[in-house]
């Protein structure tokens, strides 16, 4: 098994991690490795601590070059582990499991379904 | 001797030639047909692709909810994702065909061809096993896909 697929299978664990509530998500700040001297903007950095590790899953909006000076805005989906507050182990393949935690993750920072819940009483 | 029409020679080189050019026109056939397929074939898969994602996505959320149906909804879904696959198989390149072919034994849990077990065995491990499975086949052809755009 190489490390794509041992990253792809760890993606899915935290994912069953998550949906059982074992992992919490919040959001935090990117660390500054992530945001300077680049033209990429992070909207949505997330942190958890998984079996005693953290770990990150983030998007980042970048630039798409298709010819010298033309490019379009394109967004991707990263998800590292993070060793001394340096996102090492970057995965960015395009990936459904790697989407849901996202979007599942995003839930859980925000305590999406007790804010509803509050809303709705 | 030639009575004023054109050598004998000519005739036989034609007599040839005709023969050549029907092995041509069947191998032009042969080519046409896979170019043909190709085109087609990269356009359906465009129009699956956003399909695949979608029961990706359902299946990750029946296995949430495996404990409150008892796995009812996945086993539908993973039903679903077996019929997508076994349609999408002859669609695509070796490799790829090689990954779906895998997983669709994984799918009906077998150990020898004819002796398959039905979908409706799968627990929550093996749920989770073919979802990890489904999704990395996804981001396979995805990128195969892609790069075929640069091809062109």
């Amino acid at each position: 098994m190489d490390s794509d697929e041992k990253m792809a299978k760890l993606i899915a664990q935290v994912l069953r991690s998550t949906y059982n509530g074992q992992v919490r998500w919040e959001v935090s700040e990117p660390p500054v490795n992530l945001t300077r001297a680049t033209d990429s903007f992070i909207p949505l950095f997330l942190t958890a601590v998984y079996k005693g590790h953290d770990i990150v899953v983030y998007e980042e909006r970048g630039k798409y070059w298709t010819d010298e000076d033309t490019f379009n805005w394109t967004a991707s989906l990263h998800f590292g582990i993070v060793i001394d507050s340096i996102v090492v182990s970057d995965y960015v393949k395009y990936s459904p499991v790697l989407r849901e935690l996202y979007e599942e993750a995003k839930k859980n920072a925000s305590n999406f379904d007790s804010l509803l819940d509050n809303l709705l009483d | 001797m030639n009575d004023g029409g054109l050598p004998g020679w000519v005739g036989d080189t034609a007599d040839v030639l005709s023969i050549v050019s029907v092995f041509v026109t069947f191998w032009l056939g042969y080519q046409a047909k896979n170019i043909k397929d190709y085109f087609f074939n990269r356009v359906r898969i465009g129009e699956i692709l956003p399909e695949l994602n979608d029961e990706a996505t359902e299946l990750l959320r029946a296995l949430r909810g495996w404990e409150s149906d008892n796995g009812r909804n996945t086993r539908l879904v993973i039903s679903r994702i077996k019929g997508i696959l076994f349609n999408l198989r002859r669609k695509l390149g070796s490799e790829e065909r090689k990954s779906v072919s895998y997983l669709l034994a994984k799918i009906e849990n077998r150990r020898f061809y004819f002796f398959g077990n039905r979908v409706h065995d799968v627990d929550l491990e093996s749920g989770w096993e073919i979802a990890t499975d489904y999704a990395a086949i996804i981001s396979q052809i995805t990128g195969v896909h892609n790069d075929a755009g640069w091809r062109q």
